[in-house]
């Protein structure tokens, strides 16, 4: 792998919603296994971002650069609003997780659990139902799923089951680079500390990129090497996250950091 | 005084519709298993009664055709019985029950026995067109699935059955990959069907009415039905042979006998049954 060149690199990029930009003027570069944390109060453009960055929402203005294992020469940075729809979606398929929120958005309810952790796999034209099985069992373990839910549908299992199922789905295929959108948010405080646990050690473990969108500096603080403070479409700060949390330059981060529950 | 006759045009539909209708076909033939949408129009019947297949036979039939209409292999049924006098009436075909003297042959459920030869066009009637339907409802999307050939989807409900039952449960409407290309739901017909669909020298054409699409397989396309590399597709067999004609190797039904539970299997398709009898019995 080329480490001379960063993984993602965004340049004064923004997303609008008819005249209104979501997000604007966004600059940073991502490295390989770097874990990136979004952080702003929820309507300023955090998960906006995200959508632009994962080639959800379209980019509007400036450029959003991918360096793809794909391509012939690695070290080439490509514009990703110059990708075809199909290529695009290559990416989501081979080289890109994305982690909603809700894990009902990102799994199948009524599929059973293995043929969640599957599903990727046969897109990316795994034939074999036996190591298809056994790719979902050796996941299962992985993200601490009893082995023998694997026939249950996720309709059936706790809110943080689901999420690490949601998680198992989009790791199965050995991505580059993992969004995540308040992975953690909605869950209860012992069950968000054990999987935020569980994907540190998987980001580790895996080297991977991650881009996570979160409201929590807690979370912010505990798996994240860099954070961005948003406010109203903007990044007004920047930096890594121990610095930023603990010596607040900007008066919005200052509030922001102060505003924490002290125990 | 009677009261003045209604004079349909030949084949019940107008020429516009018929032109669209036959503009769909040619689409769908030129790129096999691909859905063609196209403008549904009122037939006399309800739809999900065959509306669709209806269409596409008044836009191929002629005065010169002999057609066959069956459902579930049988002639006999209503549904069949009032397809063929319909068009008896509005396009002045002639209607058999035989397969080999039939060019036309709309079907409900099942491929006839008696294999299909060139120059015979099978028309089906099609429920839902679109085989990713149950696991992705946005048509959107699966447009794009298929535009895109990712058919990952399909291998689900593939694995679902497996992981559930150990084997492929679906046993009707079993997804093919036609020439290679698209996935295609080969409307109701049990899986043991499947295998006729392949290189079959007829020209076989869908039709679905309520949801307003048409798609086609020309003569002699690869017709593949999916499967584990672990897991092939392994068509229904019955144990027994049909218990009036004697065949094997023949899509069987189970009819029920009396109310103690006897039940005895016959053959689905009628006008195999029957010549397979009076064969038989002119033999002896």
């Amino acid at each position: 792998m080329n480490d001379e060149q960063p993984l993602l690199s965004v340049a004064g990029a923004g997303h609008s919603y008819g005249d209104a930009f979501g997000c604007r003027d966004v600059s940073f570069d991502l490295w390989p296994g770097e874990v990136l944390a979004i952080v702003g109060e929820s309507g300023s453009g955090k998960s906006t971002l995200l959508g632009m960055l994962s080639q959800r929402l379209s980019i509007d203005e400036g450029t959003v650069r991918y360096r793809r294992s794909s391509a012939a020469d690695t070290a080439e940075l490509v514009d990703l609003s110059l990708l075809s729809e199909r290529e695009v979606r290559g990416l989501w398929r081979t080289e890109w997780g994305y982690v909603h929120q809700n894990a009902m958005d990102g799994l199948r309810m009524q599929v059973s659990a293995g043929g969640n952790i599957g599903e990727p796999l046969m897109a990316n034209g795994w034939r074999h139902y036996g190591r298809i099985r056994e790719q979902a069992e050796q996941w299962l373990a992985r993200v601490e799923i009893p082995a023998d839910r694997i026939d249950d549908a996720p309709i059936t299992f706790s809110g943080g089951m689901r999420q690490r199922l949601q998680i198992a789905r989009n790791l199965v295929f050995g991505p580059r680079l993992v969004f995540m959108d308040e992975p953690t948010s909605g869950l209860d405080v012992s069950v968000q500390a054990r999987l935020l646990d569980l994907i540190r050690s998987l980001v580790a473990d895996l080297g991977l990129a991650v881009v996570i969108v979160t409201h929590d500096l807690a979370v912010a603080r505990l798996i994240s090497h860099r954070t961005l403070v948003m406010k109203d479409g903007a990044v007004i700060e920047s930096g890594l996250t121990d610095r930023v949390l603990d010596d607040p330059q900007a008066a919005y981060t200052q509030l922001l950091v102060s505003s924490i529950l002290q125990d | 005084m009677s009261a003045p006759r209604i004079v349909y045009n030949e084949g019940y539909l107008d020429e516009q519709t018929k032109r669209v209708v036959r503009r769909a076909l040619l689409k769908g033939v030129a790129i096999p298993g691909f859905q063609v949408p196209f403008a549904s129009r009122e037939v006399p019947m309800p739809r999900g009664w065959g509306t669709g297949g209806v269409q596409v036979t008044a836009s191929v039939i002629g005065a010169s055709d002999t057609l066959k209409v069956i459902d579930q292999g049988a002639d006999d049924t209503t549904n069949a019985v009032s397809i063929r006098q319909f068009f008896e009436k509005v396009a002045g075909t002639d209607s058999t029950t035989r397969t080999d003297e039939a060019t036309v042959i709309q079907t409900r459920h099942r491929i006839p026995e008696t294999p299909l030869s060139d120059g015979q066009i099978i028309v089906y009637q099609v429920p839902i067109p679109e085989p990713l339907r149950f696991l992705e409802p946005r048509e959107t999307e699966t447009r794009r699935l298929h535009a895109l050939e990712e058919y990952g989807l399909m291998y689900v409900k593939l694995y679902e059955d497996i992981a559930r039952f150990g084997h492929f449960a679906t046993t009707y409407d079993y997804p093919v990959l036609v020439n290679g290309r698209y996935v295609m739901a080969p409307s109701p017909i049990p899986s043991f069907d499947n295998a006729k669909m392949h290189q079959s020298p007829a020209l076989q054409l869908f039709g679905a009415g309520r949801e307003k699409r048409i798609y086609a397989i020309p003569p002699y396309t690869d017709v593949e039905s999916l499967g584990f590399e672990d897991f092939p597709f392994e068509p229904q067999r019955f144990a027994t042979p049909c218990e009036i004609c004697g065949s094997e190797g023949v899509y069987l039904d189970e009819v029920v006998m009396d109310d103690r539970g006897t039940v005895m299997y016959a053959c689905s398709d009628t006008d195999h049954c029957e010549r397979t009898a009076a064969q038989k019995e002119a033999v002896l």
